[in-house]
């Protein structure tokens, strides 16, 4: 399963995207404001572990250079992002 | 000369409000008002160095920010909101004026007119 989340950390909506993927035990896309999840213990705030993948090109735009310090993160670009919803069996977005 | 000050809470490229902001400071920059722009929160994201816009179809917003100083803007960003947003001060861009809550006060409290994106 993947949840989408497009919005900031500083956003509800955002965390609760994060939330919800963690409760599902779901992988999370983060794009646009999204990127910045992968700042300094965002996601460990909020106790997700699992596979993220961060779609580049919004990463690059927002000046974010490295992944932090997550080893479960994985850059994709738009080509890929498509493939990864088309092989999920069930994808919730965007947050 | 008038003084108009603008805050940004908004972070960059995820919606139109930094792009709007710096659009305005520009403006009033130059029909010769005294600028003062004001990053808070998210806004604080816009002094990022390295904003990488290759291939994306987007206006450089840091490069946009670098013409309002250029021009005589004044840009200042709220400490505590970096902080918050994982930004050091090596990660800033130059010519920001790293600031605290009182001294944005005084400088909304000198401005005739206040814009808030």
């Amino acid at each position: 399963m993947l949840v989408i989340i497009k919005s900031a950390p500083d956003t509800p909506e955002g965390r609760r995207g994060v939330k919800l993927a963690r409760h599902m035990s779901a992988d999370i896309v983060l794009l646009q404001n999204g990127v910045y999840f992968i700042q300094k213990e965002k996601l460990e705030d909020l106790s997700f572990y699992r596979t993220v993948y961060v779609l580049e090109e919004d990463r690059r735009l927002r000046g974010l250079k490295d992944n932090g310090n997550y080893k479960n993160i994985k850059n994709i670009n738009y080509n890929s992002l498509v493939d990864l919803m088309g092989g999920s069996d069930k994808v919730v977005g965007m947050f | 000369m008038s003084k108009i000050a603008m805050i940004l809470r908004k972070a960059p490229y995820g919606d139109i409000n930094a792009a709007e902001a710096v659009r305005h400071a520009l403006g009033a920059v130059s029909d010769d008002m005294e600028v003062s722009l004001i990053l808070v929160d998210g806004g604080v994201l816009l002094t990022r160095k390295g904003q990488d816009d290759t291939g994306t179809g987007f206006t450089n917003l840091e490069t946009s920010l670098k013409d309002c100083k250029e021009m005589g803007v004044e840009v200042v960003a709220d400490n505590l909101s970096l902080i918050e947003h994982g930004l050091k001060e090596e990660d800033v861009v130059d010519g920001v004026k790293l600031t605290d809550e009182d001294a944005i006060a005084a400088i909304l409290k000198e401005a005739e007119k206040t814009m808030i994106f």
